[in-house]
């Protein structure tokens, strides 16, 4: 399988698990690497609450939750 | 809560980490399984808080991922302790309260009495501190079976006993025998039974009487006096041919009741002296060291009228341990006299308020009022409630009862046969 895992709660927090890494973070903008493609998170003051090896938690008021082709987008 | 609490104890620090690709280095983190928390973007880099341990960690993942790694902060309890390892007395202090804390605990400090109603606490916590249980023992000598049987053993109408150590706390449960009846026990105490005859201690119409011992010389409907003898203690011993040939004698024993009748008259003046406090005071705060006392100040005065309060307090600790320490204050305060006169309205309810209290002593002595005519009549300097109750009550009273001798006639016979 190895598709990520998330789940959303509201507008207000993102768990995201079996990801690879995260390949950027700001406080408008989180991008999060998985074996599938890449996950956009776009919102205000996001914040990651913790991050380990298989999972990670981001909070603050999320705008759009968006599914890139990874290579492709790069 | 409980993980911020390890996170504190183990100790953790605040890091800021700049550089090409800081998301790589989060990367290696997580993948070497190190745990970062509070990640924030803060400009070009990331600010982080993770522990000790895995800070010590983090050299090679620095040198891999070309970040500068700078530290922010150092919090935890191993950095406090740290900080302090100069101050000696803190570190004394606290190691002083752990040692006193425990050596605290190994005493009683506190007895505690429960269920008991005859025996006061105070006598209970005499008797166990003559026994050699008292509050500042060790709590390792006390012996709770050893107490309970004491005390089953010193007070026979106490029936149950359990001793029980709760913290530095003596806790004595106990329940006594609630069917014996202490008047009872102090007749029975006294020994010697005197014959006593029951007599009237008021006039009045007989009721009801039961009797337990004695003759009745009464029956119900009977008009008695006062002083005049209801039953008797004096039991006459009669042989075959009805003569009375001796006596035995008894506590005569009655539940006797009468309706009787008593006059009640209750007079007040209208006029009345009011006290006025003037707002003048002074203070004698003490202090008593045993028999010795200390105190500032003086409360004497040149008041024409003046009012002395004193209250004193003991230290100690819960219920049953004193320290031989006391304090307390003297107050003098002045007062002057105010003459004033009650209206009539607050002059009756005086009176009847003094009349219902006067009922409920009754009520309380067990006596029933039936009824009363009690009335109000108010002069121009005097008021005087006045009237006749009528009443059911116990009207018994012990008395001694006669002796009497048979006069033998032995004598006449010994006359006759040396006829």
């Amino acid at each position: 399988m190895g598709a990520a895992v998330v789940t959303v709660l509201g507008d207000f927090e993102v768990c995201i698990e079996n990801y690879r890494g995260i390949t950027e973070y700001t406080e408008n903008l989180v991008r999060v690497q998985t074996k599938g493609g890449q996950i956009r998170l776009c919102g205000k003051r996001l914040q990651v609450e913790y991050y380990t090896n298989d999972e990670m938690k981001v909070t603050g008021k999320i705008d759009t939750l968006e599914f890139i082709d990874g290579r492709r987008a790069e | 809560m409980i993980r911020s609490f390890i996170r504190y104890l183990k100790g953790f620090v605040k890091i800021r980490v700049e550089g090409y690709s800081p998301e790589r280095f989060l990367n290696l983190c997580s993948y070497h399984g190190i745990y970062i928390w509070g990640l924030s973007p803060s400009g070009n880099g990331y600010e982080m808080y993770l522990s000790i341990k895995d800070f010590r960690k983090l050299k090679p993942l620095v040198r891999k991922s070309h970040v500068r790694v700078s530290l922010c902060g150092r919090q935890g309890f191993p950095f406090f302790l740290a900080r302090y390892r100069k101050r000696k007395l803190l570190f004394a202090g606290i190691l002083l309260c752990a040692v006193l804390l425990k050596v605290y605990s190994l005493f009683i400090w506190d007895i505690h009495f429960e269920g008991n109603r005859r025996w006061p606490d105070e006598t209970l916590a005499d008797f166990l501190a003559s026994d050699g249980v008292s509050a500042g023992m060790l709590k390792s000598r006390v012996d709770c079976p050893g107490i309970v049987k004491d005390i089953r053993k010193a007070y026979n109408d106490i029936v149950w006993v359990s001793a029980s150590i709760d913290g530095s706390r003596l806790k004595i449960q106990v329940k006594e025998n609630e069917d014996t009846f202490p008047e009872e026990d102090a007749a029975e105490a006294s020994g010697e039974e005197k014959p006593t005859d029951l007599v009237a201690s008021k006039d009045g119409v007989i009721t009801r009487i039961v009797t337990r011992a004695g003759v009745p010389q009464v029956h119900e409907g009977d008009e008695v006096k006062k002083g005049d003898i209801l039953v008797l203690g004096r039991v006459d011993v009669i042989n075959d041919s009805q003569e009375v040939t001796g006596y035995q004698y008894l506590q005569a024993d009655a539940d006797i009741f009468a309706d009787t009748q008593m006059e009640y008259s209750d007079t007040m003046s209208l006029a009345y002296q009011e006290k006025v406090y003037d707002g003048k005071k002074k203070y004698q705060p003490f202090l008593r060291i045993f028999d010795w006392t200390i105190s500032a100040g003086s409360i004497k005065n040149g008041y024409k009228q003046s009012e002395i309060s004193t209250w004193e307090t003991r230290a100690g600790m819960g219920e049953n341990f004193r320290l031989p320490f006391s304090f307390g204050m003297k107050t003098a305060k002045s007062y002057s006299f105010k003459e004033k006169t009650y209206t009539e309205e607050e002059i009756r309810e005086k009176l009847s308020l003094n009349f219902k209290r006067f009922c409920e002593d009754l009520e309380e002595k067990g006596i029933q009022i039936r009824t009363n005519d009690v009335k109000i009549h108010v002069d121009k300097t005097s008021a005087a409630a006045s009237g006749t109750l009528w009443l059911n009550e116990r009207i018994t009273e012990e008395a001694d009862t006669e002796i009497l001798t048979i006069e033998r006639k032995e004598t006449d016979e010994s006359v006759g046969t040396d006829d």
